[in-house]
């Protein structure tokens, strides 16, 4: 391995241990290990959510979906950001009101059912894990081009990594580690994009220009229309990523980090503003790599232009850019996949482990410790699938839990909040199935079912890569229908709720 | 209670405004690529095609509603103060 590489890596892994001891002296609680006790400021969470939503599918996959796809490339980016509006508008706040650690806290606020808390968990639990896996597999296929490292080795370190942050740390680690990412992650995108400028001596109809002679599209490039075919992929693909955030527990177990709303305010704006200004610059970095390293070399260095921000650095700034950049996109994953860890090991261990398992009853130092040992359990166990999982291609769970979130966490998380006449077998009906719905849209669909390389050989049954669109009415009817047809039997006092939900305040508290 | 219902309808009535805007908005892109490509193709001023401009207006949008909510909110604060204090008493 190059030295330059070498001293980049173990800045970045020093660094982050570092944070990981100093955060492991102020993690003495259950509280300061799921929600570092509510001590973030808006726009260190802010920054934090952005850490946690850029994933290394981002940072890379944007830049080479734009390289090679012009146009339609950057619609993926466009659906990321405003979905935040609709965690901003509906969910944010009454998350941190009515929740503790875990979404399923939110549920249960109105239906204290256990049935709902296991599904809850369950649910958050496989997102989670299916979002966590395919970066894992990712990062060691990453990692092994751009460092000579065999695949299992990255992959063990990148696990170990995440483990140690999660286990010691708890969220004031992940959170810092997310900080420090984001830092580094806008600087350097910042960085290569006025390289990029300057590379063509800051005119913009000059690089638009080489663009059109770099890419086999020509003139076509910045029209639409090259990545997805029909209207309805494009709309099912739109409403999937705009709704997917929302159902994101990794993402909403963040609310809890802050203070108080007008801090959960700040976080979101904070996380849409560095989110878009992202977006702009990986679109320099996208029209970029197409003018200056150019299709045919994109392509011949990995099929799926995974490796455009790379080759972009090495072409502007020789092995030194080359090996910050690399150093990046593993602080990307790193930053990503602890804070999936964390939210895996709130569900199993809040939810399963002391709600359900010990019926609330653990003492403060039994809940602590249960955490760190999911979260190794955890840690372990997804490291072992990913090496397992090496050459399948798992890119597919991504865009699964995006429509798993929406059509089974987003329905029973709205209905809960604004809907009085939801009831538990709504919840439980809604939940299963977008769940089943959207795990069977998959199996079923294009991404599995392949003539080429599918898991099964044969032509898709549903031909639509998005399913969402079938996905997430079938998860909001199932809990309307199912509401209707089971209704609450006991009337909980729905205004209350809907009063602590919006406000904070409770007003059975206050009664009494 | 005159207090609440004040502000529940104040917030809703903003939030449905802000939100149909928003789907329209967000919605009318995808839509209009897929059925109407040859208009989004046309560029009105210069080289920016409408495909581009309604793409980067969304980045601008999703920032500007945001920060509108977070000015309405401080309004809605405000009034929510007033009915903890209610509440207390």
């Amino acid at each position: 391995m190059n030295f330059t590489y070498f001293l980049f890596f173990v800045c970045i892994v020093i660094c982050t241990l570092i944070i990981t001891y100093w955060a492991a002296r102020r993690s003495k609680t259950t509280m300061q290990f799921y929600t570092a006790a509510g001590s973030l400021t808006g726009v260190q969470n802010g920054m934090a959510i952005a850490g946690d939503y850029i994933s290394a599918a981002s940072f890379l996959g944007i830049i080479g979906a734009i390289a090679l796809n012009g146009y339609d490339g950057f619609l993926y980016s466009l659906g990321f950001l405003v979905s935040y509006l609709v965690v901003l508008f509906f969910v944010a706040e009454p998350v941190h009101h009515l929740g503790k650690y875990s979404l399923g806290d939110v549920i249960c606020e109105r239906f204290p059912s256990k049935n709902i808390r296991i599904l809850m968990a369950i649910g958050s639990f496989i997102i989670s894990i299916f979002y966590m896996i395919p970066q894992l597999v990712a990062s060691g296929l990453l990692l092994r081009l751009l460092l000579d490292l065999n695949y299992s080795t990255s992959v063990l370190i990148i696990g170990s990594l995440m483990t140690v942050y999660v286990v010691f740390g708890g969220m004031i680690a992940t959170s810092w580690v997310q900080i420090v990412k984001t830092i580094l992650l806008m600087t350097s995108t910042f960085l290569l994009s006025l390289i990029v400028f300057s590379y063509y001596r800051w005119d913009l109809m000059t690089l638009i220009e080489e663009v059109k002679l770099g890419t086999p599209l020509g003139d076509q490039f910045f029209m639409p229309g090259h990545l997805l075919g029909s209207p309805l992929e494009m709309i099912s693909l739109y409403i999937a990523l705009v709704l997917g955030t929302a159902g994101l527990p990794h993402i909403l177990i963040r609310f809890y980090t802050v203070q108080n709303v007008q801090e959960v305010r700040k976080s979101v704006l904070t996380a849409s503003g560095i989110i878009g200004v992202f977006y702009l610059m990986t679109l320099v970095l996208g029209l970029g790599t197409a003018a200056v390293v150019g299709y045919d070399t994109l392509i011949q260095q990995d099929s799926t232009g995974n490796l455009a921000g790379p080759l972009l650095a090495k072409a502007l700034g020789g092995d030194f850019l080359l090996a910050f950049v690399a150093a990046i996109a593993f602080t990307t994953v790193v930053a990503v996949v602890a804070g999936l860890v964390i939210s895996a090991t709130t569900a199993f261990s809040h939810d399963i482990y002391h709600h359900i398992i010990k019926k609330g009853k653990t003492t403060e130092k039994e809940q602590l410790r249960a955490a760190q040992l999911s979260a190794l359990a955890i840690g372990f166990v997804s490291t072992i699938f990913a090496l397992g999982l090496k050459n399948v291609n798992v890119t597919f769970l991504v865009s699964l839990t995006f429509i798993i979130a929406a059509s089974s966490n987003l329905p029973v998380i709205l209905l809960t909040i604004y809907w009085k006449k939801f009831s538990e077998a709504g919840a439980i009906i809604g939940m299963i199935l977008g769940l089943v719905a959207s795990i069977t849209l998959l199996i079923v669909g294009p991404h599995a079912m392949n003539v080429n390389d599918g898991l099964f050989l044969r032509d898709p049954i549903i031909n639509l890569y998005n399913p969402g669109i079938i996905a997430i009415p079938i998860g909001f009817l199932g809990a309307i229908v199912g509401s209707y047809l089971f209704p609450s039997k006991e009337l909980v006092d729905y205004e209350a709720f809907y009063i602590k939900a919006q406000t904070g305040i409770d007003v059975r508290s206050v009664d009494e | 209670m005159e207090n609440y219902e004040k502000w529940r309808h104040a917030r809703k009535s903003f939030l449905i405004k802000v939100t149909i805007f928003a789907i329209v908005f967000y919605m009318f892109l995808p839509i209009a690529l897929g059925f109407f490509p040859n208009f989004m193709k046309q560029a009105p001023f210069g080289v920016i095609t409408y495909a581009w401009i309604f793409a980067f207006l969304q980045i601008g949008m999703t920032w500007i509603i945001g920060t509108l909510y977070w000015f309405k909110c401080r309004k809605l604060d405000a009034m929510v103060q007033e009915i903890r204090r209610e509440a207390i008493e």
